[in-house]
């Protein structure tokens, strides 16, 4: 099977049996030329752009690496966690709600930390007001706030084991730290925290929830310290309608309000601020006028 | 990105480039020596103008076209006869019983607590048994079937060693069934299109080997003087998927990313570089001899061949964009996916604008249309392939149910048509006998046809609803699960319709083979130079 | 040359063999020079066992591992599915399951998000006891009914409309060692320094910003 030598060589022989008049000059259509030759110069500049692109960011990350610390690694799993204060703070049936479970509910301790400290988007309850905590318990009860599993557990507490849980979880004083796990930009979640955004009308959380985040009972929980994947989760949440529990839909207006970059900003840095102890009720603040008044024994509410 | 993988990327891109110029130079200087009379191969003299389908106009013995006979190319068929006959009866069967698994896994997705307190029908084996059955069992072996009865044909001298083709289709079917029930017994490997163990894939590696082996010592004594475009195809697959099927199942070898890297080039290369050729090349045999003219551009089919070896190769990280994997491999294959548009036009252009010359040749023969459906099918799932990958198209589309119908169209909706086509064409050569009730090719043509457009639309509208779903911040996993329900539920409506089709053709398939059907006129006793020439 | 087989074969194959150098071979070794990721250790002889499970129910058909990252979305990040991870936070697995499929949510960092192992029993047993709107199947196989639980024995904690009657629920082995797996899967930890990290940035470049 020989290759046939087609080049142009004038009168080779008998005429060409194969050749068809209506077949074209150019076997491949000009049309697909052009497809190909499109296709190989858009491929050509994405490559290029990318490549660019990519060598320009690994520039920067190196810049930025002189720039600035390693990120901190947060430390390691408190060995301390057992023995922050308050957490030995309850009765028999308490304990057993807290480490067991108790009907269909399961221990609160196995998701919510054996501090209450958290993980990923489960909150940290540690040191949020009483008030508060039992109030979601009964949102969560009644489909006010809407989430399945917290929905499953509250079934099974009553509304005295709900205020029994809150006072032992609003007792607990947690000092330990998170570090920023969103990626957020710090820098804008402190003016937002701190100063708010009134070009789209978004007041500083402080405003509310305390001069240093540490929450106002009975209805601002503490923010400062809080995990940062749930702060977002929660802001995402009410801005798309998913939580409406919100007393006067205060939140659900100022999330709207966010663009969900400031959200994961806020949010990163809400949860990098050291936990404090939260602010006694308002009432309570007017009518004591030594926080003498409060019992030794136990921390700030 | 080192300067060296930057490089080896920009030398990817740049070769196909290069091979793909190379390319149209030469067919353009006419180092191929490629005309449109090679496109002839596939007639005997004086056949061209005269359309070939024996259930033409829906009944047997219509006209002068369906008594026109070739004796030899039956006495080509004779030596590969009993095989492929098998395989077709063989694949039918998987195809039934792989379309019942699809059923029930598609049902399950919308009645979770339905057959759910046994472990091999949990949702995750089902699914993965459907898989397996049609690709392995149904696709493949179908495809063999069709390249067993093609070739000969093509290169105009019957099949070499049919026994061991046989008893490779035996191996095959052995392991395909001891596969299928290792899953369900929940041994798997665990990655998707590799989850038969090894072990039982030796047998696959032996069976296919067995039947790739009488298909290349057909090609080597050949004699025809071309190689018909069909032939590039099959054999090109015939070489492709063992180098795929063996390096992707090496026991021990890949481990993390790296063997999702390995799993998506070899799953997305199950596709393009094995059934792909297998249907494709089907098409371009059946399309021209059902209509009785050769293809449209035959030098373009060149340009299809190895421009799909050249891009499709190398386009199987698209179904990791955005995973753990280095951006220049993502970058690279979502280029070559769009690069695809050229090999794919190609074969348009031949394919379809034969049939749109002879649109008449479709209200008469059904084989057509399901061959005809398939290759625009191809067109068009490769087509939306390629927009899958961009990265704005498949942020929304990646995870979700419509990479399913993506899937579907190109498995389904093109090879398994073409394939159907080529069954129902080739049986009556096959068997002497024609189709008992050629009303059931119609019905098995509509239901399919209807049941897939259901399914299709259903999935591919609910998984983009389902995809922006995913990316609303916002909005919760329930609003994006309730959301796709229906969608599920009419995707399981469609998939009863495919099935209830698939029922229509085994039992169609299977009332031909146990005899029913009025016999051919035989003509062993034809014109004496018909069996001289070339036998 | 079309009219040649040796041709046809070994162009099949040299474009083959390039594309299994640019797809695996290359990808591989550069993947493959990446350590495991500071933090990440390797699973524990039940967590294997359990993965076993998570592998022969087909739980990736479903389920994918590899939640992605802010440049490109932050919907995941919403959800609790952690940050994104990297070519090395996969070190340790054989056969990896990174999904392709979102039926079911992201699980890479589900021992993060929910680490409570009787959340994972009950939700196993019948995902409907929790969210009524799933379509994940039971894995009611995977536990054992009996009349009281022996000493020793995990009791499924389960709603009144899915308690058998007069029965308890019990986990088996498999069921046990498949939420040890799940328990396991976190992803969170935050090493190192932000040096080469090997996973698909082109949503973050394309946009023009850094992650």
């Amino acid at each position: 099977m020989k290759k046939t030598d087609s080049r142009n060589r004038p009168a080779q022989g008998p005429v060409d049996e194969s050749f068809d008049p209506w077949e074209q000059v150019r076997p491949v259509p000009l049309f697909v030329l052009a497809v190909v030759f499109a296709l190989a110069f858009w491929g050509v500049l994405t490559y290029i752009s990318e490549y660019n692109a990519q060598r320009r960011g690994l520039e920067q990350k190196a810049e930025a690496n002189l720039a600035a610390p390693v990120r901190p690694v947060p430390p390691a799993a408190v060995a301390s966690l057992a023995q922050a204060p308050g957490v030995a703070n309850l009765d028999a049936a308490t304990l057993q709600m807290v480490a067991v479970g108790k009907g269909q509910a399961w221990s609160c301790a196995s998701c919510h930390g054996e501090a209450g400290e958290g993980n990923l988007n489960t909150p940290r309850l540690a040191g949020q007001p009483a008030e508060y905590l039992h109030k979601q318990l009964q949102d969560f009860k009644s489909g006010l706030r809407h989430n399945e599993s917290m929905a499953f557990v509250a079934r099974a507490l009553s509304d005295e084991d709900m205020a029994k849980l809150a006072a032992y979880y609003a007792g607990i004083d947690l000092r330990t730290t998170t570090a920023p796990t969103l990626g957020g930009d710090l820098e804008r979640g402190r003016v937002i925290a701190e100063k708010g955004d009134w070009k789209t009308d978004v007041p500083s959380c402080f405003s509310c929830h305390g001069m240093s985040g540490e929450g106002v009972a009975p209805g601002f929980p503490a923010l400062a310290g809080q995990k940062p994947d749930y702060i977002f989760a929660q802001l995402a949440a009410w801005r798309g309608g998913e939580r409406k529990n919100s007393p006067q839909e205060l939140m659900d207006g100022i999330a709207r309000r966010m663009s969900f970059e400031d959200m994961r900003a806020v949010a990163d840095y809400l949860g990098s601020l050291p936990p404090r102890p939260s602010a006694p009720p308002l009432q309570a603040a007017i009518s004591t006028s030594t926080p003498a008044s409060t019992p030794a024994s136990t921390p700030k509410l | 990105m080192p300067k060296t993988i930057g490089l080896l990327l920009a030398l990817s891109f740049t070769a196909s480039l290069c091979a793909l110029g190379f390319l149209i130079w030469a067919i353009a200087r006419r180092q191929f020596s490629l005309s449109q009379r090679d496109a002839n191969t596939i007639f005997e003299p004086g056949e061209t103008g005269a359309p070939d389908d024996p259930t033409a106009f829906g009944r047997p013995h219509a006209g002068t076209e369906a008594h026109r006979f070739d004796a030899m190319r039956e006495r080509i068929d004779l030596a590969g006869r009993r095989t492929v006959l098998l395989m077709v009866a063989v694949a039918a069967f998987w195809l039934v019983l792989g379309s019942v698994f699809g059923v029930i896994a598609s049902l399950k997705l919308h009645l979770p607590d339905w057959l759910s307190s046994h472990a091999p029908l949990t949702f995750g084996r089902v699914r993965t048994m459907h898989l397996n059955l049609v690709a392995y069992g149904w696709l493949s072996v179908a495809g063999i079937a069709s390249a067993l009865w093609i070739v000969p044909r093509i290169f105009h001298t019957p099949l070499r060693h049919p026994g061991v083709a046989m008893f490779g289709a035996m191996v095959w079917t052995l392991g395909v069934g001891m596969g299928v029930t290792a899953i369900a017994l929940g041994y798997t490997q665990g990655v998707e299109w590799l989850e038969i163990p090894w072990q039982v894939g030796l047998l696959l590696a032996v069976g296919g080997g067995c039947l790739a082996f009488p298909l290349v010592m057909t090609a080597r004594h050949r004699k025809s003087h071309h190689i018909y475009v069909s032939g590039w195809y099959f054999l090109g697959g015939l070489v492709w998927f063992p180098v795929l099927y063996l390096i992707a199942n090496l026991p021990g070898l890949h481990a993390g990313v790296q063997q999702a890297t390995v799993n998506w080039w070899y799953a997305h290369n199950v596709l393009g570089l094995w059934l792909t050729p297998l249907g494709v090349g089907t098409a371009y045999y059946l399309i021209p001899k059902i209509v009785g003219q050769p293809v449209y551009s035959y030098s373009l089919s060149l340009l299809g061949f190895w421009g799909l070896a050249l891009f499709y190769s190398q386009v199987g990280i698209h179904h990791l964009i955005g995973a753990p994997v280095p951006t220049w491999l993502v970058t690279m294959s979502i280029v070559h996916s769009v690069m695809m548009f050229i090999p794919v036009i190609a074969v348009a252009i031949n394919q379809h604008t034969t049939v749109a010359r002879n649109a008449w040749a479709l209200k008469e023969s059904v084989a057509l249309r399901f061959v005809a459906l398939g290759a625009l099918m191809y067109t068009l799932s490769s087509f939306q392939g390629s927009i899958q990958a961009l990265r704005s198209v498949n942020s929304v589309t990646h995870f979700t149910h419509y990479t399913v119908g993506h899937a579907h169209l190109g498995a389904y909706g093109f090879t398994t048509m073409v394939l159907f086509g080529a069954i129902y064409y080739m049986l009556p050569y096959l068997t002497g006998r024609d189709w008992p009730w050629p009303r059931l090719l119609k019905l098995h043509f509509w239901l399919v046809v209807g049941g897939f457009a259901l399914y299709f639309f259903a999935v591919s509208l609910g998984g983009w609803i389902q995809g922006i779903g995913l990316l609303d911040a916002g909005s919760s996993f329930e609003a994006v699960t309730r959301a796709t329900i229906p969608y599920l539920e009419a995707r399981s409506v469609g998939g009863t319709l495919m099935t209830a089709g698939h029922f229509v053709f085994a039992f169609h398939i299977a009332a031909l083979m146990l005899g029913k059907g009025l016999p051919r006129p035989s003509h062993a006793d034809q014109a004496p130079q018909a069996l001289n020439a070339g036998a | 040359m079309m009219n040649r087989l040796i041709p046809i074969f070994v162009g099949a194959i040299a474009i083959l063999a390039f594309a299994t150098l640019m797809l695996v071979i290359i990808p591989g070794a550069q993947i493959r020079d990446q350590a495991p990721t500071a933090g990440l250790v390797d699973y524990s002889p039940q967590q294997l066992a359990g993965r076993q499970q998570y592998i022969n129910q087909g739980c990736v058909y479903c389920h994918s591992q590899q939640p992605r990252a802010a440049g490109q979305t932050l919907a995941d990040m919403a959800k609790g599915w952690g940050p994104a991870p990297t070519a090395s936070d996969f070190a340790f697995d054989r056969p990896h399951q990174l999904g392709t499929m979102r039926t079911g949510p992201d699980l890479l960092n589900v021992g993060a998000r929910l680490p409570s192992r009787d959340w994972h029993l009950t939700h196993l047993y019948q995902p409907r006891a929790i969210f009524d709107w799933s379509i994940m199947p039971a894995y009611s196989y995977l536990f054992e009914r009996k009349k009281a639980a022996e000493p020793g024995d995990v009791v499924v904690r389960l709603p009144p409309e899915y308690q058998p009657q007069g029965e308890v629920v019990v986990a088996t082995k498999d069921a046990l060692d498949l939420v040890a797996y799940l328990q396991g899967l976190n992803r969170t930890y935050q090493g190192g320094p932000a040096g080469e990290r090997v996973r698909d940035e082109g949503y973050a470049l394309s946009k023009g910003e850094q992650q």
